[in-house]
């Protein structure tokens, strides 16, 4: 009953979300003024035959901030589950979605992209999106590559290493291509802080398969994450087949990090804190775990985007500003408090 | 009707029937193993043993010794540097017997499972959920009968005696608590062969001889159990067959009586011990030798 009641109000607390998010901006519209925009748009002239609405009232709610909005919902969903996945492969509530290094994969393949992509002929429309995902996507695959290299070592461990050693590598080289091309360093700054100002459906529809694909992945290891939670050894006594898990948590891990990454930039804490208010709400089951993680993360970003769009405006905030801003003292309390003997 | 038999486990009923009657098929035959973690440097080498339905085998050594090691390589965890452990379980393996190392975790888990000495839960989970994860060896990685697997759970925290914990979270009991947890997982998960790691480590008296009986009962019920203990007395109350390992090698190995003498026991520990019958009855009884003590 009171988990009825939990999931209830995740689902209504998202669609508050973003409704509230699409009454945010530079123009604030009335919560009802938004429903007659969407009425309009969605059931045709019939509806809107009655009343008065405004075509600038329509185009700003549909054209400008629906995408976008609903991009922010698919970008801190995607980030809520897979952290959680991340945390329970490594059985720590400190792991996030970058954990693996996948943020500065999809930083070099973004910055590659902006400084050197026209050099090479390589700019179209979407070009730093589409090089960020595969970064993300190519960083996570090294990582795992990497990590099962040495036999010896406990793989999982192996992995948060190579996922930091592999991070800081990549990291190098973005900075370096910034160092040479002084240019594109406004570009490459506002890029990386993240935020959704200027996307479209276009986005939309890139983003969203792989984000589905990644959130059903993680939804199908919701059994064997619980199964883990005894520890690898008495796992392993319970039939589980760890190597399975850790290859399918590492893939669905990175295809939602890199979905994310490639709609909004490298967004931090989102991907921290949308698990640890979803084990707040729902508890640590998993098959509950990951929906609700994802609901969280989804709101959780969607406040912060309406923040960062209404807070200075017209002009506009770069999103992982406002999460950084709220993320890291919540992440500090969280550090202060978990159980001892607990290292990241 | 178990989550297990869904699975077509249990195909040969009649004939486990038969051998659980009989009570002393050996199920598990370790053939020669040399276990080790690094190739070159066995840490046991060439043991020979085998376990039997309806029989609780103890085995004990000096710390350091192995035990746990043998356990890993008897469960099929750890990979052998030599020889082979098999199964023979009555109707499952037609024809052959069965290369313990060669099956996937989760069928190896569906036969033997080793129950681990300390385990730290990572998350705060209800009892109920913990014990569920036994059903996974028959399960697989989605929930097929939550209604089946409710009262198997129930009837495994029953037998445990900690039906009442059923909600409390797991990071929140206490030592002797948390034993009876695993051990009743261990029950959900129902394997054939159950192996435990100093079950009685950490527990009081009490909540020793009532592991321990668990452990008989469960041998009656037709399993064939096998479990370390550094207590040599409590090996010798509840053991049919005690295994000695000292010195990377199986040191003596038969009956309590046969074992637990005192040249094989300061062979193997290199302390001085006096064994007299228990007052109680038939089994050994060991103490320290006072004179020894002194000497030291």
């Amino acid at each position: 009953m009171r988990k009825a009641i939990a999931a209830t109000a995740l689902v209504l607390g998202a669609i508050a979300a973003l409704f509230g998010s699409l009454c945010a901006g530079s123009v604030t519209l009335s919560p009802a003024q938004v429903a007659e925009a969407l009425g309009a748009k969605l059931l045709g002239p019939a509806f809107g035959a009655g009343r008065n609405v405004d075509a600038v009232t329509v185009a700003i709610v549909w054209e400008l901030r629906l995408a976008r909005t609903l991009l922010a919902a698919v970008a801190g969903a995607a980030l809520g589950a897979s952290g959680v996945v991340l945390q329970g492969l490594f059985r720590n509530p400190l792991a996030d979605p970058y954990s693996l290094g996948v943020s500065s994969g999809a930083s070099l393949g973004a910055v590659a992209a902006i400084a050197l992509g026209p050099a090479v002929g390589l700019s179209f429309p979407g070009a730093t999106e589409t090089a960020a995902f595969f970064g993300a996507i190519a960083a996570g695959a090294l990582v795992y590559a990497v990590a099962s290299i040495n036999r010896r070592t406990a793989p999982t461990a192996a992995l948060l290493l190579a996922g930091t050693a592999i991070g800081s590598f990549l990291s190098a080289f973005v900075s370096l291509i910034v160092t040479l091309n002084g240019k594109d360093l406004h570009a490459v700054f506002f890029w990386m802080l993240g935020g959704f100002g200027g996307k479209g459906w276009h986005d939309l529809a890139t983003a969203l398969p792989a984000a589905v694909l990644s959130f059903a992945g993680a939804l199908a290891l919701a059994r064997p994450l619980d199964i883990l939670g005894a520890g690898e050894e008495a796992a392993g006594n319970l039939g589980l087949d760890l190597r399975l898990l850790r290859v399918l948590a590492v893939a669905a891990s990175s295809l939602g990090a890199a979905a994310a990454v490639a709609a909004g930039g490298v967004i931090g804490f989102v991907g921290l804190l949308g698990p640890h208010f979803a084990r707040l709400i729902v508890g640590s089951l998993h098959r509950r775990l990951i929906p609700a993680s994802a609901a969280a993360g989804a709101i959780l970003l969607l406040l912060a985007d309406a923040v960062a769009r209404s807070v200075a405006a017209p002009l506009e905030l770069p999103v992982g500003i406002v999460t950084a801003i709220i993320g890291a003292p919540v992440f500090l309390r969280l550090l202060a408090t978990s159980r001892e003997g607990r290292s990241l | 009707m178990s989550a297990a038999s869904k699975w077509g486990k249990r195909a040969g009923g009649a004939l486990d029937a038969a051998a659980k009657a009989s009570g002393s098929l050996p199920i598990l035959l370790a053939e020669g193993i040399t276990v080790g973690y690094r190739p070159g440097e066995p840490v046991l080498r060439e043991v020979f043993l085998h376990l039997e339905r309806g029989k609780v085998l103890a085995v004990i050594g000096p710390n350091g010794a192995g035990k746990t090691t043998l356990f890993r390589a008897l469960s099929g965890e750890l990979p052998l540097l030599d020889g082979r452990v098999r199964l023979t379980i009555e109707g499952e393996f037609p024809g052959s017997r069965q290369d313990l190392h060669r099956l996937s975790p989760r069928r190896r888990a569906l036969y033997v499972t080793r129950v681990l000495q300390s385990e730290q839960p990572a998350w705060p989970v209800p009892v109920a959920d913990y014990v569920e994860a036994g059903l996974f060896a028959s399960e697989g990685w989605f929930r097929r009968d939550a209604a089946g697997a409710g009262r198997v759970v129930a009837a495994s925290l029953e037998r445990m005696g900690i039906a009442g914990l059923a909600r409390r979270l797991v990071t929140e009991l206490s030592g002797g608590e948390f034993r009876r947890v695993v051990i009743a997982r261990a029950l959900a998960q129902d394997p054939d062969i159950l192996l435990l790691d100093e079950p009685t480590a950490d527990l009081d008296m009490a909540h020793q001889l009532e592991t321990l009986s668990t452990l008989r009962e469960l041998a009656r019920s037709g399993k064939a159990v096998a479990f370390s203990v550094h207590d040599l007395n409590l090996a010798a109350m509840i053991a049919d067959e005690v295994v000695l390992i000292a010195e990377g090698r199986i040191a003596a190995q038969g009956k309590p009586a046969e074992v637990l003498t005192p040249e094989v026991i300061r062979a193997a520990y290199g302390a001085r011990v006096i064994v007299e019958p228990h007052p109680s009855g038939a089994v050994p009884h060991i103490i320290l030798d006072p004179e020894w003590l002194r000497a030291k």
